[in-house]
């Protein structure tokens, strides 16, 4: 197969600086050489590509828009946004580990933490050498994060923390878990070592998508954290939804990326697919899906460049960040499904992608809030009338 | 160790190649890339300096289309780059050996690093007329290095039958470098922001003392594309039926076996 072909109808190539060129196609090229000639096997499988967090990791992805004075690159939003897009152009999973490490872990230590925290944790998150996870949801507070239950009680200087965080990505391999819970102060967020005694993590089995990545529910039973766990400058449910913003950022994109491979893929096959004489893509009804998914793919694009833009000036609001979530992967969850329509019968082989991406899109959808949390986000901020409850 | 490696920006391999009526390449569909035997020798070079504290300068002469390979090179480890600006069109190959070596001249380089080819024009030259311009020593073919010893390196040469010779090169020496050598690394991302600060220097031709471009004594005429071959054939039914049949293609009208 030739290679990987982006459509990029309205030559927003042509915005990219040299670097930002030169990292999509480094990130482009890693992808296609060393994700995806694994990670069919790993999506059969169950397990996530571990072998991929070294590379990732020298490549600099991991915590790519933090400073450099703590092991990272520094990128600004676009170029960290574009690197998610050709990230997850591979797979949704791969885009949801570099996603966890970075934006809801290495993130917070970033925002919330002492300097020592920062010393201690970010150039070891960097280089891999420690994995990340981030323990918001539980069992029963997901779209409601405000509901959950567990908490961390002040003994002494240690802190007591008991509760089940549920969904995690990155669980079971975690060395840190950033936990947040409940304390007399409200929510508060702790680094909390996965190895204490009392803390479990425990595979969650039986999915049917984002199947290359690891899912854990953890277990916090009266695990003793020092004080110095506490992220000092956490505080109420927003700083874990600050964190979600960074990641929901990326995630905009990432949408974009698997939008994109499942695109590349349906062209090429509609143009060589032959019926009736001719290839499928000479039909109207194709023709039309084509036109459809390209329009959709390259208002998305534009959508991102501005937002990207946006952040960069620091005048991103959290509702224009989840009205780029809420297109985006919509925008993709119905192209993956498009594109797996005009791959016929074939459509539903691992040989494709389309059915990979289109099943791992189903969590992205429902993740990182879900398209109707997002819609009650936006609707708040157009019309001041919340509608969450 | 100083080491020079020289890049030049192809026509993108995936690029839509299209001529004009006069036989000339349709300019406003082409992409360019880096000729991928030049990032064997960046990586080459890299691992060269690295064990040796050496320094590592990219040279490119072309358009500004060069200025993209040479970042590459910048962001893999690259000290420096120097572009020299010039429409390669206007130059035969011994022409960018001449431009080539009049910026290296003075850099004191003990090596110079070539890819063995271009991937589009695949001349093979510009390495070789690049040490003869210089004055240096030059072997082709390089599959394999070694540390330098006492001003001269072991190299490794890939034969025509694919065995190996080796030789002893005297530095200064150019070296063109096969694919397969190494394997390229990715720049990382931190390299590639950092790359952004290092020292990229623009020369023009008159900076490097030349009136104008040196004059082509090879001359392109045009381009053709080939005839299209006799349509492929395709054999009809199940695999025992077609295989058979396969069989009796090769063996009667083939006389492949
Ligand atoms: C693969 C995967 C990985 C994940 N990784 C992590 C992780 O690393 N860390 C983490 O903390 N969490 C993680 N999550 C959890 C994820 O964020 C939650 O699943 C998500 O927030 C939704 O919560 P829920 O599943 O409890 O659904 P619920 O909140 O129960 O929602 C059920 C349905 O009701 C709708 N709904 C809920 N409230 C409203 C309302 N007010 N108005 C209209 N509709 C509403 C929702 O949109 C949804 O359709 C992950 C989830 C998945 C599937």
């Amino acid at each position: 197969m030739s290679e990987f072909e982006a459509l990029d109808f309205y030559l927003m190539d042509e915005l990219l600086s040299d670097e930002q060129r030169l990292i999509r196609d480094t990130v482009r090229q890693f992808v296609t050489e060393k994700c995806l000639p694994i990670i069919e096997e790993h999506q059969a499988a169950g397990t996530f590509p571990t072998d991929l967090i070294g590379p990732v990791a020298e490549l600099g992805m991991l915590g790519a828009n933090l400073p450099e004075e703590y092991g990272c690159a520094g990128l600004e939003s676009s170029t960290y946004g574009i690197m998610m897009q050709e990230l997850e152009r591979g797979d949704s999973g791969l885009r949801s580990f570099v996603s966890v490490q970075g934006a809801l872990c290495m993130y917070p230590i970033f925002e919330f933490g002492s300097e020592e925290q920062r010393r201690e944790w970010l150039p070891r998150m960097a280089s891999g050498e420690v994995i990340g996870c981030f323990g918001l949801t539980e069992p029963d507070a997901g779209s409601d994060p405000g509901a959950m239950r567990t908490t961390a009680v002040k003994d002494g200087d240690d802190w007591i923390i008991n509760g089940v965080k549920m969904w995690i990505t990155n669980g079971t391999m975690a060395k840190i878990a950033i936990i947040w819970a409940q304390t007399d102060d409200g929510i508060r967020g702790f680094v909390v070592p996965t190895d204490l005694p009392g803390f479990q993590a425990i595979e969650v089995k039986g999915k049917y998508s984002l199947r290359a990545s690891d899912t854990a529910e953890l277990v916090l039973e009266d695990v003793c954290v020092p004080g110095d766990a506490l992220l000092p400058k956490s505080g109420g449910l927003r700083s874990p939804l600050m964190c979600l913003n960074q990641a929901r950022y990326g995630i905009a994109w990432g949408g974009i990326g698997a939008a994109q491979a499942c695109f590349d893929e349906a062209l090429r096959y509609a143009k060589a697919r032959i019926t009736f004489g001719k290839p499928v893509a000479q039909t109207q009804l194709v023709q039309e899906l084509l036109t459809e998914i390209a329009s959709e793919i390259t208002k998305a694009q534009t959508l991102c460049w501005r937002l990207g833009e946006l952040k960069d000036a620091g005048r991103a609001r959290p509702e224009q960040i989840s009205m780029a979530k809420r297109n985006n992967i919509e925008m993709a969850r119905n192209t993956a499904r498009r594109c797996r329509e005009i791959l016929g019968g074939n459509g539903i082989l691992d040989e494709y992608q389309a059915f990979r991406h289109m099943v791992n899109l189903e969590s992205v959808y429902t993740y990182e809030g879900t398209h109707q949390i997002h819609t009650l986000i936006v609707g708040n901020a157009l019309t001041g009338l919340p509608a969450f409850g | 160790m100083r080491i020079a490696v020289c890049m030049k920006a192809v026509v993108d391999s995936q690029a839509r190649i299209e001529l004009d009526g006069d036989g000339n390449l349709r300019q406003d569909q082409l992409r360019f890339e880096v000729n991928e035997y030049d990032l064997y020798a960046v990586e080459e070079a890299i691992r060269l300096a690295e064990s040796d504290e050496g320094h590592v300068t990219v040279i490119s002469a072309g358009t500004a289309d060069a200025v993209q390979g040479l970042r590459k090179g910048l962001a893999m480890g690259a000290a420096d780059a120097i572009h020299v600006d010039c429409d390669p069109d206007d130059l035969d190959a011994s022409g960018v050996a001449a431009v080539l070596a009049a910026a290296l001249h003075d850099g004191g380089y003990d090596l110079v690093l070539a890819g063995v080819e271009s991937d589009d024009l695949g001349g093979s030259q510009v390495g070789v007329l690049l040490a003869e311009a210089l004055g240096y020593a030059s072997t082709t073919l390089v599959v394999g290095t070694n540390e330098p010893v006492d001003g001269a390196m072991q190299v490794r040469r890939e034969l025509e039958g694919g065995e190996h010779a080796n030789v002893q090169v005297q530095f200064p020496a150019v070296l063109t470098i096969q694919s397969g050598i190494n394997e390229p690394r990715y720049p990382s991302l931190k390299g590639i922001m950092a790359a952004k600060r290092k020292d990229l220097a623009v020369k023009g031709l008159a900076d490097l003392g030349f009136d104008g471009a040196p004059a082509r004594r090879v001359e392109s005429l045009g381009l053709t594309i080939p005839p299209p071959r006799e349509l492929a054939r395709m054999l009809e039914g199940g695999a025992e039926e077609t295989a058979a049949e396969l069989v009796r293609i090769l063996r009667e009208e083939e006389k492949a076996l």
